[in-house]
């Protein structure tokens, strides 16, 4: 993987030769970054497809801060985002993987769907607990350039998807930065 | 009205209290917070949902229930049960009408066609989560009660 060469990026952050780490622990937190207006709701407005997240890691083997989650790894120098905290704890995994994979089923049009929802650690050569969320239709991969054609159509399963994910909040929080 | 008054001398007769009046005027404190915030009225959030957004027939039409089913709460219920929520349209044209209570979030999403959800996330994961579906707006007239139970 390409280094990080952005200056406020600290090392620990920097992926360099570190692992991927596929595996995930029942209770671990991930972290996710939105906007006051949406602390409560934070999934109700996004589209679901790529939702970005970091990891705090597993016990022992701590990765990330919280605060981590509001740097801006997008450019040089880049401030750190002005925006809140969403704090999120898995609470349940694939037993003999330890992954996260969950699956929804709903029917329309009279044709069966299928929706599954992964989260893959991610990392970023300048941010290494970067995960994401992915989402699978019918084992398409959705995407920004195929939402809707895909998933935005499929009303029930968005409303479980956005419901799982509201599940594992356990926490809304101003970042340091309001206080 | 009677409702409110009844509630203001109660919470005024358990401020008496010389061991809990602080804890029960606390507790009753938390549990009145603004009536439909920022409006007097059911019927003014009404007109700013359909004022502000661009909405489907089929939302329109699921809307007119929901709101139907607040003025039986506020009318003939309860009108202290009709607490503050909010509203958004989102990017994939869904209306949410949302609330927040101490025991969790309760959401109806109004789709563009078809389809209405009400859910109910709870902040403690004791307590169950909600997740209901219709395609029939009149099913909003009972889910305004479900709105405000939690």
């Amino acid at each position: 993987m390409a280094s990080c060469s952005f200056e406020h990026i600290p090392e620990r952050l920097h992926t360099n030769d570190k692992p991927v780490i596929n595996q995930f622990q029942v209770g671990e937190h991930i972290y996710r970054r939105c906007t006051q207006e949406l602390l409560d709701t934070p999934f109700n407005q996004c589209n679901l497809y790529e939702l970005s997240v970091n990891r705090k890691g597993l016990e022992g083997d701590i990765i990330s801060r919280e605060q981590d989650v509001l740097i801006n790894i997008k450019e040089n120098n880049a401030p750190d985002y002005d925006l809140e905290i969403c704090l999120m704890e898995i609470q349940e995994l694939d037993n003999n993987t330890l992954t996260y994979n969950k699956e929804f089923e709903s029917v329309r049009n009279n044709q069966p769907e299928i929706a599954r929802m992964q989260l893959v650690h991610d990392p970023d050569p300048c941010m290494y607990p970067h995960c994401v969320f992915r989402i699978w239709l019918n084992d398409v991969l959705v995407t920004k350039e195929n939402y809707a054609q895909t998933i935005r159509k499929s009303n029930m399963l968005k409303n479980m998807i956005r419901t799982a994910l509201g599940k594992m909040i356990v926490q809304r929080r101003i970042s340091q930065s309001q206080t | 009205m009677n409702n409110e008054t009844s509630h203001i001398t109660r919470k005024e007769e358990l401020a008496q209290s010389q061991v809990f009046g602080s804890e029960y005027l606390k507790k009753l404190d938390e549990d009145t917070v603004p009536s439909v915030s920022n409006y007097s009225d059911v019927q003014e959030i009404f007109n700013a949902i359909f004022v502000e957004y661009r909405l489907s027939k089929f939302q329109r039409t699921a809307l007119f229930q929901i709101f139907k089913g607040f003025e039986e709460i506020r009318y003939n219920l309860d009108p202290i049960k009709l607490k503050s929520f909010d509203f958004n349209l989102n990017n994939d044209g869904e209306l949410l009408l949302f609330r927040k209570s101490s025991f969790g979030i309760t959401t109806i999403v109004i789709h563009e066609e078809e389809d209405i959800a009400l859910s109910f996330i709870p902040y403690q994961p004791t307590m169950e989560t909600v997740l209901e579906f219709t395609q029939d707006p009149a099913q909003l007239t009972i889910w305004a009660y479900s709105f405000f139970a939690r």
